[in-house]
């Protein structure tokens, strides 16, 4: 990313910091966003993202680092200064203004012409279909009318940057799943660069061109939704995406250059093809739906006992047994019932080697070099 | 179960009836006295309501060179010698409140959203206002008044409004602070992504959302200066008068105090809060449920 174009590079960050009363919220931050971008930062609650987003809208003053804009340092601008848009997680609408004087309420503290605001503020409001509720005032909208007033009140402002902090929160399942179809197409029409802050994984993945996942203050991975999915740099990214969560089990491994074997409390000496990794004690991490599961034995499999099966619908999961542990298995709906014995083996080619102290994650070289 | 109800009920009723009697017998004796004759006065047994009402006591209220005509009509030796008049009380009162309540207010304000906003002086700050409002103002009555005589302060109205300003910020303070608060700093926030400076965001977003608690903090700092006496009285020497200092002017060397005069008074000074006060009402129903409705 160090390579990209500067005419390119919208936001970076460099060496950002935050503390507060000595906890550090913020860790030595650095991030690029390419222009036209949408990137997620992704973390669960407390991880640092919305210090991210105050610091870069200018809420926040920086402990240290830098914040530039367009090229430009903006770390000491103050925020009507920075050109920036931002979405609140609760909206912010002023509630005693018309639909219509929201929207305005940018391009007038702006002092765009009036004929100019009249015209942009129209044209928002056919693209994110508002037209019917010019005039009703703020207070009387439901949260989905709520999120596309605010976001139109900062999209008529033109933003170099759009900043979105967690603006599905506050919505129901069926309206988040809408909302981001629909915020992609916005996005992508207006060649707005975003930066979107959620704990949602759903949204980042389904939305982002990158994810940056956050924990303890830290910027642990950023990358592509599937490099994130498929090839986590961390024991904690991969924990934290998908659903159901990873399998994570006890394995050694043995052997000696690139030919590693792996070994589990049920399965003996699988292949591993690396380079990267010396033998010892690992974790071995296996997402639930490369595990293959069959009524019958197959080669390598071994009988487990289904514990619990979680309905999701278009599959089941089921938990079993492997060993002392518990591990999940995403099959077809009606496949096992509790109680049931099935039989389950998995390829290492899917799988991911976590190092027990460091939680450093190792690929086999196949898939790195898929990347 | 329900016989323990309509228990209840009695109980709850009688306690607002005794409640509404304990708030309410004294502006009723006010007003009742005010339009009784000179003999009704300080009668025993009281007389609740009087069969003889005049408007004599807000004569002499208005126009005190009746006061000495009106003695002359009475038997015995009644000294009817009232100084100052009324219009002039009126007229000092209306100065130094409103300019001493707009002063706390105005500044009220301004300190409130500096200790919500940007939290000034720290977590216990609001808390050390309160404390100015322990100290029981005779304690700081005599340094005040060598101190106004120093600065030459003591008796003009730019001395009296300071006083009071000084005596009525921290309630300010403290009642603003917590309609500031309830203000979600976004909306700020909101203004200032758009272009505003805070100041500015300040101006156009979080004030007239907080107005209705302004007004009822205002109103209730003006009822404080309206009603004050304490300072008004060694702070002032005859230049400036206050409504109360006048009430206390009715006095007579022979009969003592002049019960139905000062009765006028003071129901003619309470007018000023009735009318300011439902001049504002819609904004104070407001202001005193602010904190109570859930955004």
């Amino acid at each position: 990313m160090k390579g990209a174009d500067t005419d390119d590079v919208k936001l970076e960050l460099r060496s950002l910091r935050k503390v507060f009363d000595g906890v550090e919220a913020v860790k030595e931050s650095n991030l690029i966003l390419k222009r036209g971008e949408f990137l997620s930062l992704l973390g669960p609650s407390g991880c640092g993202k919305s210090t991210t987003l105050a610091m870069i809208a200018g809420f926040l003053e920086p402990t240290s680092g830098e914040i530039l804009i367009d090229g430009k340092p903006v770390t000491h601008v103050p925020v009507q200064k920075r050109r920036i848009g931002l979405v609140f997680q609760d909206y912010a609408i002023f509630t005693k203004m018309s639909v219509r004087k929201n929207l305005l309420f940018g391009l007038e503290a702006q002092k765009v012409p009036r004929a100019k605001r009249e015209k942009t503020v129209d044209e928002f409001a056919e693209k994110l279909d508002l037209k019917g509720l010019m005039k009703a005032r703020g207070g009387e909208l439901n949260m989905s009318e709520m999120q596309r007033v605010a976001l139109a009140r900062v999209l008529v402002t033109k933003p170099e940057l759009l900043l979105l902090d967690e603006p599905m929160s506050n919505l129901d399942a069926a309206l988040r799943a809408s909302l981001r179809g629909e915020l992609k197409r916005i996005q992508k029409d207006l060649g707005q660069t975003v930066l979107y802050v959620t704990h949602d994984q759903i949204e980042a993945m389904s939305m982002s061109d990158r994810i940056a996942v956050m924990n303890f203050g830290e910027n642990l991975q950023v990358a592509s939704p599937d490099d994130i999915y498929h090839r986590p740099k961390n024991r904690f990214v991969a924990e934290f995406i998908g659903d159901p969560p990873i399998n994570m089990i006890s394995c050694t491994v043995a052997g000696s250059g690139r030919s590693l074997r792996v070994s589990t409390e049920a399965h003996r000496d699988m292949p591993f093809e690396t380079t990267a990794v010396s033998p010892g004690d690992y974790v071995l991490g296996i997402r639930a739906h490369h595990i293959v599961a069959a009524h019958e034995a197959f080669q390598g499999s071994i009988a487990a006992a289904v514990k619990l099966v979680e309905n999701f619908g278009s599959e089941h999961v089921l938990h079993v047994t492997y060993g002392q542990d518990l591990m999940t298995v995403m099959v077809q709906p009606g496949f096992a019932r509790e109680g049931d014995s099935v039989h389950v083996s998995f390829d290492l080619k899917d799988a991911h080697l976590v190092d027990r102290n460091s939680g450093a994650i190792y690929h086999p070289d196949e898939r790195e070099a898929a990347a | 179960m329900r016989k323990q109800k309509t228990w209840q009920t009695v109980l709850k009723r009688t306690a607002v009836i005794v409640a509404a009697v304990f708030a309410f017998f004294p502006i009723y004796w006010l007003i009742s006295t005010s339009f009784k004759p000179f003999d009704e006065w300080a009668n025993w047994p009281p007389i609740w309501l009087t069969d003889n009402p005049t408007l004599q006591n807000y004569r002499i209220v208005f126009f005190p060179e009746l006061a000495r005509e009106f003695a002359a009509q009475q038997e015995g030796s009644l000294d009817y010698k009232v100084s100052g008049s009324a219009w002039n009380a009126f007229k000092g009162s209306a100065i130094v409140s409103v300019a001493a309540t707009i002063i706390s207010v105005a500044f009220g304000t301004l300190a409130a959203y500096s200790i919500v906003r940007f939290k000034t002086g720290g977590k216990n700050y609001p808390f050390q206002f309160l404390t100015v409002r322990m100290v029981p103002p005779i304690a700081v009555v005599v340094p005040m008044v060598v101190l106004f005589s120093i600065l030459k302060l003591s008796d003009t109205y730019f001395g009296l409004i300071l006083a009071y300003s000084a005596f009525t910020l921290p309630f300010s303070i403290w009642m603003i602070r917590s309609f500031i608060d309830d203000v979600p700093a976004e909306l700020e926030g909101a203004a200032m992504i758009h272009g505003m400076g805070q100041f500015r965001a300040f101006l156009t977003v979080t004030l007239p959302l907080v107005k209705g608690g302004i007004l009822s903090t205002a109103l209730f700092i003006f009822i404080l200066n309206w009603s004050e006496f304490l300072f008004a009285l060694v702070l002032t020497a005859g230049n400036v008068v206050t409504v109360t200092l006048q009430v206390a002017n009715y006095v007579s060397a022979s009969s003592g105090k002049l019960y139905g005069v000062q009765a006028a008074m003071g129901t003619i000074s309470t007018l000023p809060v009735i009318v300011f006060g439902y001049m504002i009402q819609r904004h104070i129903v407001r202001g005193l449920t602010f904190g109570a409705i859930k955004r």
